[in-house]
């Protein structure tokens, strides 16, 4: 197993090849696992910074995520896609560790830092996510990005921003229609 | 209670569940709903569950740190997999996130319920002592979690320095073993030497070239700078009446040269030794300046 290396200018990942990879670290192969990291970590850890907006955090947030995927990768289900799982995993993890640190001061400027990197895993679909969400209007946006990336309910949101709780369901759930119609 | 049609309600019952925003109270409720089997509200919550992962997509990449790649494969070494066809196997999606702390938990303080038959200051004490508990807790969690990340970059430290000094050993189990070839060499008898220098106007380039001629083989050995883009070291054996190429003499990246040459049919009466700078394919006739010239004794 070569330590040290990465994956530097391989193809884009897509959802076939990371549930090949997935399938080979369900059967203990940790040369699969290491490739999945190579290849896909860089989305992961650009969405766990994001939630988080603490580097040290984020980092600590990425090796607890592939290391549920090593341990738990029997438990994928082919229903969802591959990336998406892993996606998935990722925010789970990233909210739950803010809500244990709270590690509110960086939120405010989690955009400040990253860095416009090439993308290595689904462009295509990260193209298309992103124009969908600039499309909508900047409220649900603001919205859905805030519930979204704070994990945090409806009801704490609106307590926070001092919005009723109606708005944040309603901006919430218009949000996800519209991004659903804009789907190809 | 089964649907049978999604009406604006379940929409938004459903897209709050996809996107982990409604309270626990309510979550739990939607999630047995949809247990007690509703394909209603199943569908629709497939539906948006598509649509929110649409959301995490649209994040900008990061670089990686690499000790988090080497931390990963020792975790991986370290913690064994949960098996498949368990119970955790069947789970579809991962747990959802831990809500221990949310804002939720201190926003709304349990009030004791009345005609409990306590009194409320021993309630607010119990809560007072809950509550120093809960940050007590939470306190050492971070220590030991510093303590953690402290030791994970001392282990990633270790695990560099391993890595440094399996290099080092290599590297000396290499020279030892060059140093033998070296000596088998020089003790056989009819043994010739030649000594290389660089030549004026190329940089420094020490080493030597032994000749074992009942091997009818040299061993050519010495520094020579790394070539530039393009260019090759190529060694010649000057006879009395031609310059015969032996190939091309490749050093590692740090410009050490270690190889073992057949001395070609037509160059077993050769004088001297020269090593030139050519294409990296070779060349059928040294260029000059020479890089390195040395004369056999």
């Amino acid at each position: 197993l070569e330590q040290g290396t990465k994956a530097e200018g391989a193809l884009p990942i897509g959802n076939e090849e990371a549930l090949a990879l997935i399938r080979k670290i369900e059967n203990g192969e940790k040369p699969s696992l290491i490739i999945l990291y190579d290849r896909t970590s860089r989305l992961l850890f650009g969405l766990v910074l994001r939630i988080l907006g603490d580097r040290a955090l984020a980092e600590e947030t990425l090796l607890d995520v592939y290391t549920y995927i090593w341990k738990q990768s029997a438990s994928y289900n082919p229903r969802i896609p591959a990336l998406e799982w892993l996606m998935a995993i990722a925010r789970a993890r990233a909210v739950a560790m803010l809500h244990w640190t709270k590690p509110d001061k960086a939120r405010l400027e989690r955009r400040a830092g990253m860095q416009d990197l090439a993308m290595t895993v689904a462009p295509e679909q990260q193209i298309l996510s992103r124009a969908s969400i600039e499309a909508l209007i900047p409220t649900q946006r603001e919205i859905l990005e805030w519930v979204y990336f704070s994990g945090l309910s409806c009801s704490e949101i609106a307590a926070q921003v001092g919005k009723p709780l109606g708005v944040i369901k309603t901006h919430s759930r218009l949000g996800l229609i519209k991004l659903s119609e804009q789907k190809p | 209670l089964r649907h049978d049609r999604a009406t604006e309600e379940i929409r938004e019952l459903a897209a709050l569940y996809a996107l982990g925003s409604l309270t626990q109270h309510e979550a739990r409720s939607f999630e047995l709903h949809m247990q007690e089997g509703c394909p209603v509200c199943e569908e629709e919550f497939r539906k948006f569950e598509h649509i929110v992962a649409e959301i995490g997509f649209a994040v900008e990449e990061a670089e990686t740190p690499d000790y988090i790649r080497e931390l990963l494969l020792a975790r991986a070494e370290r913690e064994p997999q949960a098996p498949s066809n368990t119970a955790a196997a069947r789970k579809i999606e991962p747990e959802p996130p831990p809500r221990i702390f949310s804002s939720a938990t201190f926003a709304k303080p349990v009030k004791p319920k009345s005609g409990s038959g306590k009194s409320p200051i021993f309630a607010w004490i119990l809560s007072a002592i809950f509550a120093a508990l809960a940050i007590l807790a939470g306190y050492q969690w971070k220590l030991v979690r510093d303590a953690n990340t402290q030791l994970q970059a001392k282990a990633s430290a270790s695990l560099a320095d391993v890595g440094d000094l399996q290099k080092q050993l290599s590297a000396n189990n290499g020279k030892a073993g060059d140093l033998e070839h070296i000596l088998a060499a020089l003790a056989k008898p009819g043994t010739r030497i030649a000594r290389l220098t660089g030549q004026p106007g190329v940089p420094s380039a020490p080493g030597a070239m032994i000749w074992d001629t009942e091997q009818k083989r040299c061993l050519l050995f010495g520094f020579f700078a790394p070539a530039p883009e393009g260019k090759a070291y190529q060694l010649w054996f000057v006879t009395p009446t031609a310059r015969v190429s032996a190939g091309l003499v490749k050093n590692d990246p740090e410009g050490h040269a270690f190889i073992t040459v057949p001395v070609p049919g037509d160059a077993t009466d050769a004088a001297a030794v020269l090593v030139t700078l050519e294409p990296d394919n070779g060349s059928q006739i040294p260029t000059m300046p020479f890089y390195a010239l040395g004369r056999f004794n």
